[in-house]
């Protein structure tokens, strides 16, 4: 993984930047950027497992629409507070990381891809037909209960609070993402990603590590699945289908899965491309495609990484020229 | 030779991949501090021993004993952490990370500090102290930042046993380090090898029978899957069956 070329004074910068963001923007754009938030945790999460653990997962939505299903489920029946919902919409999607886990991180390579794939369609279909819990195809709609703080009472209906309320839950999980990145336990992730059997014969348990690496990836991408669904206020099986999860795959790959914050860019680009297109393009989804196919082929490290070549190039210039 | 300072026990092992016995009726023996090598033609079957030892296959009969506990069918990072440490004939390192990283990867696992995340890799002085000195003791400090797969040959082999030696094993095993360098880069892995390894049980692979004599204080020749012959470099020297088939009646390869 390359260094991050982020300082922290490039983060202040950004943080300060989104919190003045809703005086600068208006509703419309302002839920917009809700969404790039949203789908930025769910890209990381998945990131951990293919741009640092190099997996290949194609049912990373099964845990991402687990969380969400739970924590809507649990406002609804159980009235319980939305951080608590999403918290344990958050444990759901940890939950059925660690239990599919068990058996997927066994495997490498086309085996891995798909089971995956077929674990994702398992809990879809599951969705789908139960519907005296999941709704089935109609999903669940509620409504976003209000946030009570030490006696106040947050209208969080209020695109503004939701809004901040959403950076809060974001800035917080990308931080414990980064800092991830930052521990032992982040540095083996990349040495298995690099070459598992040599990690093996210095002592790691590769496969307990990876396990707990798919619980924690299952965990964030559950975060991410109660705020989307909380956004909506409303869940349904496209939370949960395989739509879903090339989604998060092409955000994380347009992005570039080998610099951190790549996924980032990804998961905003995504968004934004879909915001344009959709309103201007009936068949927009070609589009998407095309952009996705000419990135496969000519910058298959992403736009971070097609960023970091032209840079080099240009460092390079330009110290070619001051020798000359 | 009593059996208490014996670190490594093998009696009659066998290893067969689909009826094609490659170990067979294997027996050795390593005492602390001692140096042995492996010889023999190729295909031998001196790498399959040594993926016996360190868990990669189960032998198909036959047990391995190290410290006196039975160690055969243990996963190879347990046998790991038992104390034994293996390289490779084929370089393997983590070419995508630094040279710096590669080592450090190896002091957290030799430290138990392995799902850690109390604590930032940057801020732990003791583990990053340590990476430099077995960085100075193989000559890689210089190159500490760049990444392992840019380095040239001899310097990736070097890296490889840095791996091997820095989760501070009480047994090395050591498959061929000198493999595919020049006579140049080969004495000074072997020097290096030398002044790493004092002390240490050393278990090595080797072909070049001027590294062999110049390291091992003990020489087992493997052939067809067995032990042919046993003993002191001169011993090994003379033998006849080993000239026979392995050193080519005279002839030096």
């Amino acid at each position: 993984m390359h260094r991050s070329r982020f300082t922290w004074l490039q983060i202040v910068v950004v943080i300060l930047l989104l919190l003045v963001l809703p005086k600068l923007i208006s509703e419309y754009r302002l839920n917009l950027v809700i969404t790039m938030m949203i789908y930025s945790i769910f890209a990381l999460s998945y990131n951990m497992l293919f741009g640092q653990g190099g997996l290949l997962s194609f049912g990373h939505a099964a845990y991402f629409g687990f969380g969400a299903y739970t924590t809507v489920i649990l406002i609804k029946q159980l009235e319980v507070s939305l951080p608590l919902g999403i918290m344990l919409g958050g444990l759901a999607g940890a939950f059925l990381g660690c239990a599919f886990g068990v058996f997927v991180v066994r495997l490498r390579g086309v085996a891995f891809a798909l089971l995956t794939l077929a674990f994702n369609q398992l809990i879809y279909v599951t969705a789908e037909k139960w519907r005296s819990v999941t709704g089935g195809e109609d999903g669940i709609a509620f409504m976003r209960p209000n946030l009570f703080l030490g006696g106040w009472e947050i209208d969080l209906w209020a695109t503004l609070n939701w809004y901040y309320f959403v950076l809060i839950v974001t800035v917080f999980s990308i931080g414990c993402l980064w800092y991830l990145t930052l521990t032992p336990l982040g540095r083996l992730n990349l040495c298995m990603r690099e070459n598992e059997e040599r990690a093996r014969f210095i002592g790691y348990n590769t496969y307990a590590s990876r396990l707990l690496i798919y619980t924690l990836a299952g965990f964030f991408a559950g975060i991410a699945g109660g705020l989307a669904a909380s956004f909506q206020e409303f869940v349904t099986t496209t939370f949960i289908n395989l739509d879903k999860a090339t989604d998060v795959l092409m955000m994380t790959f347009i992005g570039g899965g080998g610099t951190f914050f790549g996924p980032v860019i990804g998961a905003c680009a995504l968004t934004l491309i879909n915001d344009l297109l959709s309103s201007w393009l009936e068949r927009w989804a070609i589009v998407q495609g095309g952009l996705f196919i000419l990135l496969v082929l000519y910058a298959p490290n992403g736009l971070s990484g097609l960023y970091m070549s032209i840079r080099e190039r240009w460092d390079a210039q330009k110290r070619g020229n001051t020798r000359s | 030779m009593n059996t208490t300072s014996k670190l490594l026990d093998i009696h009659g092992l066998y290893k067969d991949f689909r009826g094609v016995e490659v170990i067979k009726d294997l027996s050795l023996s390593v005492c602390q501090g001692e140096r042995h090598a492996i010889i023999g033609p190729n295909g031998a079957g001196k790498t399959t021993f040594f993926n016996l030892i360190t868990g990669r296959y189960t032998p198909s009969k036959g047990d391995i004993y190290f410290e006196g506990r039975k160690i055969s069918g243990m996963t190879p990072h347990r046998i790991n952490r038992m104390g034994i440490s293996r390289s490779f004939q084929i370089t393997n390192i983590f070419p995508g990370m630094t040279v710096f990283e590669n080592i450090r990867s190896a002091i957290f696992s030799k430290k138990g500090i392995r799902w850690s995340f109390r604590q930032r890799v940057s801020t732990m002085n003791d583990v990053n102290q340590e990476t430099e000195d077995i960085l100075k003791l193989i000559g890689l400090d210089s190159q500490h930042h760049l990444l392992a797969g840019s380095l040239d040959y001899g310097a990736q082999r070097a890296l490889e046993i840095g791996i091997t030696l820095a989760t501070d094993p009480k047994m090395i095993m050591l498959d061929e380090p000198t493999a595919g360098m020049s006579i140049e880069e080969t004495r000074e892995i072997v020097a290096m090898i030398d002044r790493t390894t004092q002390g240490k049980a050393l278990l090595i692979i080797e072909h070049d029978m001027e590294v062999v004599f110049s390291l091992a204080d003990t020489i087992s020749v493997i052939h067809y899957g067995t032990v042919l012959a046993s003993g002191p470099p001169e011993d090994i020297r003379n033998d006849a069956t080993v000239k026979e088939a392995y050193l080519g009646e005279g002839s030096t390869c």
